[in-house]
């Protein structure tokens, strides 16, 4: 039985001025049905490029990805609009992520409008089932998206999201500009629908302690490359890499009797444009040895914990 | 799932939005008030005037504005006030055509070249460079004298020389928007091309255009007076704004009212125009909004 | 009654509006607190609450219109800032109050170089010939982890944050008195942000500054706050020492906060949001304004203004049924 989703090898370069910039490199996983993988990095790290390069938002550049067992690397035509019905995406500004000429009614029909040849009702119907599903209230059904807050917008985008039953959703920082009690709001759903309908995510986003919460397994990803891969809980409690364990150390906890220790890197973040061979965390790695600057490629170090480091096993 | 407590809140559509604005500046208000007084005027006024359009009356010749010619008569005793709200309807109509038909193309060129981008986008864009190297007027003056004289021929002649500035605008505001969120959305849900353009982007660029398409209105008007005022455009005896002022050109000194009238229905129009879109704009600004 | 010589700013009863198209936004309800000298004061809350508009207001820096201070009074120095002339206003902001902003993609001029920038402020409120000034922006650029060579550079050479700390060396050149720092590191990502809040702990330390950091973070308000005050549609709601709030919180808006938190430790399967969201308020809920989303809701909360009630010492609740933790 494949995994639903498989990527191998996935990478993204964009062509600028200055040369090639690798957004992704050759970043591999699967995704088994109903789970939820966790991408988590800092900007620049290429999360929100490998999430739109899954659902071929972006054209790959090398690689493939694989649904169902199926290679959908470079369809395209009849073939790609069937597989956009199965994978969609949640953004993660509900402001700019919807159209704000179209009522939300409007928005949430456009999918199934575009899919098959529904009636007036029969879309009324949909529309508003996904909006009973997502908790969006009956009067707001003819509102402008500028008449809701960021909560209730980005539920519109979940349902419009929903709207042709998909298999696979990437979840683009959904909650990273809400307000911390609805952020909880919207987690929730988001895993009550998980449950209700079997969908399975990628989760982007910058907050560990959010991504804990909601993954089965979670990537950290550093300038276009998988740092550690492991199961949620693993990452907190074993974390193998030292940037994961310096991501980490950074984030301010509410224990107040613990301060925190962060762990310092050196310098800033380097450029993604033409990087050179081998860890691109070696400038900044308070273990970089001279050793550090040969290719690099993840391995396997404990059971489904994966890990990109040359000095991992003397590290830990 | 959460109970979710609404507000009672009234809908905001495109046209509700516009209205609201037009309402919003004490300069809008102006104009539109005075812009309402103008149509009403060389549309309804006619009907009343005991006048004829085009009645020459040779006793009358060149009188000086009196109870029974409240603006005077012009060169061939033709009751001015009259001819100005016949002329009226000329130029209105001809600034509401030339600004509704070159908004409308400006806007398709420009959303196909900023959102199809590439190669296209370059195409038109050069083109539209070369074709504004031209001054409008110009541009004007050379339709006008290969297409002929007439309402349609100028119509057509001042349409062509607007559109390379819209469609620079358009496309300018395209590419801003190209890049917002809703618009990946709408291909992530299998929207064909035509639809996320005419659906989804188009109804989010056109609010600028509306403003300079009115403001255009005013720039019409003149150039339409410019026109017949060296003979092309709207021929006699078809009363013209621009004709009414070429004719008293040469009478300035003895009877300036022949000038004067016509003059300042053109200056009262434009303003008008010019009060309505600068209130338009000022809505638009997002620090003025609330 | 704390000694008048320990007291660095004391707001009394601040109340604003912002007025738009006939609707009347209360973003600031009554709010008074007393800064001490050194102390740091942590404004907690959620988008709209208020606390963005309790800081311009403090420098007098609210655009006006649309807002409106319709009372209120903000003690510096035995003067009240809401009433002193503008001239001498200059002479407080940068000098004895600065002000460090969120965004800080936007909060440098693109077209002034950095040590430009820097000097402006030291030049303003003293009396520095340039050299003078120049050799100060130096130090005050060592000093925040920046090389002194990169003087002469312009903001599009620096990354977000960088550009903060360049920030916060402007904002700490004239020594102020009191720092307000809004959402000083909410742009920045955790590893960066560590590095600031570092940094703007260190400087706090030397400069002996008091500061009111406005945040929605509450991991940010633990490491750097001494105090807190917990606002909620433009009135403080709790206040108390840092431990007093995190600890012992009173109120059923804190304690939704910290529950709806996703935790590393914890392994709920669901989180426990707050229901509903904010008030529009234009039209806030009487009585306490939280009622509407509280769980421990019961009829007096809906019929007068609830006052703050002390808790213990130094701890201040705004609820009138609030359960006593044992």
């Amino acid at each position: 039985m494949p995994p639903l989703m498989e990527v191998r090898d996935l990478s993204k370069y964009f062509k600028v001025p200055a040369g090639v910039l690798h957004a992704v490199d050759r970043v591999s996983f699967t995704i088994e049905k109903g789970k939820t993988l966790g991408v988590v990095g800092e900007s620049g790290c290429g999360k929100s490029t490998l999430g739109r390069t899954m659902i071929r938002l972006q054209e790959v550049t090398d690689g493939l990805i694989l649904l169902n067992g199926e290679d959908i690397t470079h369809v395209s035509g009849r073939k790609l609009r069937e597989v956009r019905e199965k994978v969609q995406i949640v953004f993660q500004d509900p402001y700019s992520s919807l159209n704000p000429r179209l009522l939300i009614e409007e928005t949430i029909q456009e999918p199934l409008r575009n899919s098959c040849d529904y009636s007036r009702s029969q879309l009324k119907e949909r529309a508003s089932a996904l909006m009973d599903l997502v908790g969006i209230d009956m009067r707001l059904r003819q509102s402008y998206p500028h008449e809701l807050d960021g909560g209730r917008r980005q539920r519109v985008g979940i349902a419009r999201a929903l709207a042709l039953n998909p298999e696979f959703i990437v979840c683009d920082e959904p909650v990273s500009s809400l307000d911390v009690s609805i952020q909880a709001q919207v987690l929730n759903l988001l895993m009550d629908l998980q449950d209700q309908m079997g969908v399975a995510y990628l989760f982007v986003t910058h907050d560990l302690s959010v991504v804990r919460h909601i993954s089965n397994a979670i990537c950290v990803m550093y300038l276009g490359e998988t740092v550690e891969m492991c199961p949620s809980k693993e990452l907190f409690s074993t974390s193998m890499h030292p940037y994961t364990k310096a991501l980490l150390s950074a984030i301010p906890s509410i224990d107040i009797d613990e301060p925190m220790r962060p762990i310092p890197l050196k310098g800033e973040l380097t450029s993604p444009i033409n990087p050179k061979p081998g860890c691109r965390f070696f400038p900044r790695c308070p273990y970089a040895k001279g050793g550090c600057r040969q290719p690099l490629r993840l391995e396997e170090v404990s059971e489904k914990h994966f890990v990109a480091c040359h000095r991992v096993r003397e590290i830990n | 799932m959460p109970i979710l407590e609404p507000e009672d809140q009234p809908n905001s559509s495109f046209f509700g939005d516009f209205l609201g604005r037009l309402g919003r500046t004490a300069a809008a208000k102006i104009g539109v008030v005075l812009l309402v007084f103008i149509v009403l005027a060389c549309f309804v006024g006619p009907l009343l005037s005991p006048y004829e359009k085009n009645g020459i009356d040779l006793t009358n010749m060149y009188a000086k504005p009196s109870a029974d010619h409240l603006f005077g008569c012009d060169a061939m005793g033709r009751d001015i006030l009259t001819r100005l709200l016949y002329g009226g309807q000329y130029s209105l109509t001809l600034g509401l055509t030339t600004a509704a038909v070159s908004s409308l193309i400006s806007v398709l060129i420009g959303c196909i070249a900023g959102y199809f981008g590439g190669v296209t986008e370059t195409l038109i864009m050069r083109f539209m460079d070369v074709w504004s190297a031209l001054p409008g007027m110009l541009l004007a003056i050379m339709i006008s004298a290969v297409l002929g004289a007439g309402f349609f021929a100028t119509v057509i002649a001042l349409t062509i020389g607007a559109i390379a500035g819209g469609v620079r605008m358009t496309r300018g505001q395209v590419l801003a928007e190209r890049t917002k969120e809703y618009i990946e959305a709408a291909e992530s849900i299998n929207c064909s091309k035509l639809s996320i353009m005419f659906k989804h982007l188009l109804p989010n660029v056109v609010q600028p255009m509306i403003i300079i398409a009115t403001m255009y209105i005013g720039a019409t008007i003149m150039m339409a007076a410019g026109l017949s005022y060296i003979g092309l455009g709207i021929q006699p005896p078809t009363p013209e704004w621009g004709a009414m002022l070429a004719d008293g050109r040469a009478y300035i000194r003895l009877y300036p009212h022949m000038i004067l009238f016509p003059g300042i229905a053109i200056a009262l129009a434009v303003l008008a125009v010019n009060l309505i879109g600068d209130g338009l704009r000022d809505t638009l600004d997002p620090k003025l909004r609330d | 009654m704390p000694n008048q010589n320990d007291v660095s700013l004391t707001v009394r009863n601040l109340n604003v509006v912002y007025t738009s198209r006939k609707k009347i936004i209360h973003a600031v309800n009554g709010v008074s607190f007393i800064m001490k000298k050194g102390q740091t004061l942590g404004l907690v809350g959620e988008t709209g609450a208020g606390k963005t508009t309790i800081a311009k207001s403090i420098l007098r820096i609210l655009p006006d219109p649309p807002a409106k201070v319709l009372g209120g009074e903000i003690m510096l120095e035995g003067k009240d800032l809401m009433k002193v002339p503008e001239k001498e206003m200059l002479k407080i902001r940068g000098e004895k109050i600065a002000m460090i902003f969120q965004d800080p993609m936007t909060a440098l001029n693109p077209l002034m170089t950095i040590g430009d920038q820097i000097m402006e402020g030291l030049r303003l409120h003293n009396d520095y010939s340039e050299a003078e000034a120049a050799q100060t922006a130096k130090e005050l650029l060592e000093m925040v982890g920046i090389h002194a060579e990169r003087f002469k550079e312009y903001p599009f050479e620096f990354s977000g944050g960088m550009k903060q700390r360049v920030v916060i060396a402007m904002a700490l050149a004239c020594e102020p008195e009191l720092l307000l720092a809004d959402e000083p590191t909410t742009a920045l990502d955790v590893t960066i942000q560590a590095q600031v809040l570092d940094l703007i702990n260190k400087l706090r330390a030397k400069y002996h500054t008091s500061m009111i950091l406005i945040t929605h973070n509450l991991g940010v308000v633990a490491q750097t706050c001494d105090h807190v005050a917990v606002i909620y549609a433009g009135k403080i709601i709790e206040y108390g020492s840092k431990r007093d709030v995190f600890l012992n919180y009173a109120h059923p808006y804190t304690l939704g906060l910290f529950a709806s938190l996703p935790s590393f430790s914890k392994d709920a399967p669901r989180l426990k949001p707050i229901q509903g969201s904010m008030p529009d308020p234009t039209r806030l809920p009487p009585g306490c304004t939280f009622h509407p989303r509280c769980p421990h809701v019961i009829e007096d909360c809906t019929k007068s203004e609830i006052p703050l009630i002390e808790v213990s010492p130094g701890h201040f609740c705004r609820c009138c049924n609030m359960r006593q933790e044992g």
